[in-house]
């Protein structure tokens, strides 16, 4: 029992680990999607300003998680998928205003932009189903 | 960026827009099949199309793409003249023709151009299938997890 009671808890796990704040991730992912400039996801941004500088100089280096992190990981995936979907926009665009005559590569680049976003889809599900699986977890 | 999900779409992309613009220059044979006088003022000459390898030069990679990702595709290097010569038609009234009454008519045959228009239509048609199946094969990687 005494074993169990001293093991630090989740909440405090996820306050000295940057990367693992699940705020901070939608955070960033806000800041770096459209959609992020709906209300809802400002109010979140805002409140979480003020909570940004938690306790990450208590733990010592040993402890602390330096690589970039999964959220980074994820972020330049979710960039890239946005990327290709703004390439294709532009592709049709120029087509249907008779900037360009490829129909093929206006396209192909939307089947490309599709296949991307049905993989972001797909690692999005896995995410949500582990997050689900650690959340039936028996303490 | 970086992401190739669609295997071999750049190469089959480059393709398709070679076929294209052959496709285009057959149109143009077609067309001026009768035509004894081009921009120029000499008679319309067939014209076709030399195709290259283009290999995706260093400068246009990403920061963290593999070697592999380099694709070789085709582009069109060269719209050259057909030299030659066209039949002599005799007929003093037309305007172009020469002081002994004699016309030259384009170097097209129509029957070539159907011909060079099939094998370029199929061409196009066997890129399309590449681009269809290799996205299903992307589609079907993606539904493993279902």
């Amino acid at each position: 029992m005494n074993a169990i009671t001293s093991l630090p808890s989740l909440s405090d796990l996820l306050t000295q680990n940057p990367n693992l704040q699940a705020n901070v991730m939608a955070n960033r992912f806000v800041q770096n999607s459209e959609i992020g400039q709906t209300d809802a996801f400002q109010g979140i941004q805002g409140q979480n300003g003020a909570q940004k500088p938690i306790a990450i100089d208590k733990t010592t280096p040993t402890e602390r998680v330096t690589a970039p992190g999964f959220a980074q990981m994820f972020e330049d995936f979710i960039k890239g998928v946005d990327q290709k979907k703004k390439i294709s926009k532009q592709e049709t665009q120029d087509l249907i205003l008779g900037r360009s005559d490829n129909i093929h590569e206006a396209v192909v680049k939307s089947q490309e932009a599709g296949v991307a976003f049905n993989l972001m889809i797909e690692v999005r599900n896995k995410l949500v189903d582990s997050y689900k699986e650690l959340m039936r977890m028996q303490v | 960026m970086g992401m190739n999900l669609i295997p071999g779409i750049e190469s089959t992309g480059s393709a398709l827009s070679a076929e294209k613009i052959r496709l285009e220059i057959i149109a143009q044979n077609i067309a001026n099949s009768n035509t004894t006088q081009d921009a120029s003022g000499k008679v319309y000459k067939r014209k076709e199309v030399a195709f290259e390898e283009y290999v995706k030069s260093p400068d246009r990679r990403v920061p963290g793409y593999v070697d592999e990702n380099l694709y070789q595709g085709v582009r069109v290097t060269d719209v050259y003249d057909d030299q030659t010569p066209g039949r002599m038609i005799y007929n003093p009234g037309h305007p172009h023709a020469n002081e002994d009454g004699m016309v030259e008519m384009p170097n097209v045959d129509v029957s070539r151009e159907m011909i060079d228009l099939i094998s370029a239509s199929r061409a196009y048609e066997a890129n399309l299938t590449v681009v269809k199946t290799s996205r299903r094969m992307a589609q079907q990687a993606l539904a493993i997890g279902k």
